[in-house]
């Protein structure tokens, strides 16, 4: 025992006396789990280390938080220990952006000579911009998106849907699908309650979750166009286009990836998991704007950025770093990956010869930024959201009431 | 100096480590929490405004806190009598003289020394419905498949019996270290007596088990209370907020929506609930006891 102290001592006195390194110290904070062993992580990986050879006089220290990340980093903060560069999820930026989580980096990218503005999707520079401040470069997102496999849609002869179609066009769509698959009981569509994958149907028949201060749901949530829309949702359900919710879990696999629907909601990290899914030819996948009543469709665009830390003592550092992940040569690499598309305009067009990587970068000009950009808090009424359409399509609440009860507790939260 | 000062300050001295981890890690907490329970802070704000009891009174006509509270209730009045019942079944099967009886001790030990973790992962696979491993077996006798963490029905008790198994281990040891202290002699005597089985059981050895029985009933109760774990991992509190326990509950309110005057309430709420629900096993257990000693 005396031995493992004496041996202790030693080591701790050595460490103490070794010269402390002239490098600089860059923190960057992930919500990435450490040591994967994935074709992403060694990606990441391997622009981290170019970038430490680059810049010899900077040494990358990474700090991965796989889980609770966004309650870790506002931790950090409070501690004053924020990191240098923190990776930033549109769906929860507003809490960083508005408690002085991240600096101001509208100077930085105005007075650079490489990384330009008008490089990125200007829509995709929404999800970090709060009261006219740049707070992130965008560095990759996806807008959600109707999936079509073109396989089932011919098995069934009917025709491919196009930009722009109605909620009618779509449940009749739907409705032909289902018949011209029953013998194999497919169905046409899958609805899922997971809410940053529905809000956009709200959007599209007018209706939304929050008034335009983004601080009360009341009087906008269970407006009666919401209440219709819900509607339409639970009666896609009802009519038998869409597996019931405890079939869906029942089957234990994704209904769309199984071949077992024809139609599904989601953004492009599928593609990913599609590719290796045995029961589609991801070839044969085609994608297609939401359902609208509108004019024009609209949907939600989910994205990641960088932005530097409020107590960043090397700012001018963790702009290289940026700059660095977000050049032209490190977004090809990155974006090899397929899990999104890459906010830089070059890159996403160069990407967009696959017919897929192009219908999905035709879809941009009309997708928003999620409302957690700017409004905090936004996790609870996803949660709630969740809730609320479980509970319709079990049959357990009319769609009305269902939203009105939504509506007051999101108040009641917002009221804290 | 005296030998009782001296053996007082020696006293002093071997407790003083323990005492001073309770303060620092017990006391002081609950001291703190109880003060920034009456003051409304996000977490993230430097200023706290100072509102007196408001946070306890929104607490009690909060509609989401209080089905959090039925939920944590329910489920530690099916949890608990359920694991108690079957820690003691097994811990009485284990008492006998039989072969590998050391070997299953430290089985259903095992679950106890287990992540909470990685228990409720593999738990999720059990659940699963078609492929899950128990709708496997319903399967195989003929019943159809069950989702049951996605529904409102079955979620809540789907835990409670995955809390059964989580449990066992630290229960059937106290049992077995209570039903080895119980006398022989008494058994023999009932024997000669022509006690029958139910009889030594009902009339020995579940009146010995008392001191036992009621430490078992209490720290389980508390645990149930607690549950948090399974929860976060397995159901997220839904479907349908069916599974959002108490626990659970003041995590969201403390670590995603940031509430830390209004989390800091609940927790007081919940420390005072368990607290008074501990007292009241210990005063319906006290006659009972009390006819313990005077055995």
């Amino acid at each position: 025992m005396r031995f493992v102290l004496q041996a202790f001592l030693v080591v701790s006195c050595l460490s103490c006396s070794r010269p402390a390194s002239t490098k600089i110290s860059l923190r960057i904070a992930t919500w990435s789990g450490a040591g994967e062993d994935n074709e992403y992580y060694r990606l990441v990986q391997q622009i981290y280390r170019d970038f430490e050879t680059e810049n010899p006089d900077i040494q990358i220290q990474v700090e991965n938080m796989p889980s609770d990340y966004v309650a870790k980093m506002m931790l950090s903060h409070i501690a004053e220990v924020t990191p240098d560069v923190v990776v930033l999820d549109a769906a929860s930026s507003a809490l960083f952006m508005k408690n002085g989580v991240l600096q101001d980096i509208s100077g930085y990218l105005a007075n650079d000579k490489d990384l330009k503005r008008d490089q990125f999707f200007e829509n995709t520079l929404l999800a970090g911009t709060y009261q006219d401040k740049l707070m992130s470069i965008p560095v990759d997102f996806t807008p959600m998106v109707m999936y079509y496999n073109k396989d089932l849609f011919d098995e069934a002869n009917v025709p491919y849907p196009a930009n722009g179609w109605s909620f009618q066009e779509f449940e009749a769509t739907a409705a032909k699908l289902t018949a011209g698959l029953a013998a194999k009981k497919k169905k046409g569509f899958v609805m899922s309650t997971w809410m940053p994958g529905w809000v956009m149907w709200l959007w599209n028949n007018g209706g939304n979750v929050l008034d335009p201060t983004g601080t009360r749901s009341g009087g906008t949530l269970d407006s009666p166009a919401n209440a219709e829309t819900i509607g339409f949702l639970k009666g896609l359900v009802d009519k038998g286009y869409s597996p019931k919710l405890g079939e869906v879990a029942a089957s234990g696999v994704d209904p769309f990836a199984n071949g077992d629907v024809a139609m599904n909601v989601s953004g492009h990290w599928s593609i990913t998991g599609f590719k290796s899914a045995k029961g589609i030819n991801w070839k044969r996948l085609g994608i297609v704007s939401m359902p609208t009543q509108l004019q024009t469709p609209v949907t939600v665009y989910y994205s990641s950025g960088l932005g530097i830390g409020n107590g960043c003592k090397n700012p001018e550092a963790a702009w290289r770093f940026i700059k660095h992940f977000c050049s032209y040569k490190n977004q090809l690499r990155y974006n090899s990956s397929g899990i999104a598309i890459c906010a830089r305009k070059d890159v996403a067009q160069e990407r967009a010869s696959e017919a897929i990587e192009n219908d999905f970068v035709q879809l941009v000009p009309g997708a928003r930024p999620p409302t957690g950009t700017q409004v905090e808090g936004y996790a609870f009424v996803e949660q709630q959201g969740k809730s609320m359409l479980e509970s319709v399509l079990n049959g357990r609440r009319k769609p009305a009431d269902a939203l009105r009860e939504m509506a007051i507790r999101i108040d009641r939260e917002f009221a804290k | 100096m005296s030998l009782i000062k001296r053996e007082n300050r020696n006293g002093w001295l071997f407790v003083a480590p323990a005492t001073l981890h309770l303060l620092l890690f017990a006391i002081l907490p609950i001291g703190f929490t109880l003060y920034l329970s009456l003051f409304r802070w996000k977490l993230y704000q430097p200023s706290k405004t100072f509102v007196g009891l408001k946070n306890y009174l929104y607490s009690f006509q909060d509609p989401a806190f209080l089905n959090a509270l039925s939920n944590s209730l329910k489920y530690a009045i099916v949890a608990v009598p359920s694991g108690v019942i079957v820690a003691l079944a097994i811990a009485i099967l284990l008492n006998q003289k039989m072969r590998l009886s050391s070997f299953f001790r430290t089985i259903y030990y095992l679950p106890a020394i287990s992540s909470g973790v990685a228990i409720s992962m593999i738990w999720i696979y059990i659940f699963l419905p078609e492929t899950g491993l128990l709708n496997s077996m319903l399967s195989a006798v003929g019943f159809t498949s069950v989702d049951f963490l996605g529904k409102t029905e079955t979620a809540l008790w789907s835990l409670a019996f995955m809390s059964i198994w989580i449990g066992l281990g630290p229960k059937v040891i106290l049992f077995l270290a209570g039903l080895i202290g119980v006398p022989q002699t008494l058994y023999e005597a009932a024997m000669l007596d022509g006690a029958s089985g139910w009889q030594s059981f009902r009339y020995i050895t579940m009146p010995m088990l008392v001191p036992t029985s009621l430490f078992v009933v209490v720290t389980s109760t508390i645990s149930a209370i607690q549950v948090f774990t399974p929860v976060y991992m397995m159901t997220k509190g839904g479907p349908e907020d069916s599974t959002d326990v108490v626990g659970f509950h003041i995590y969201n309110e403390a670590w995603i929506s940031f509430n830390t005057g209004l989390a800091s309430a609940k927790s007081f709420i919940l420390f005072v609930l368990i607290a008074g629900v501990a007292l009241i096993q210990f005063r319906m257990s006290r006659k009972q006891l009390e006819g313990h000693v005077t055995q």
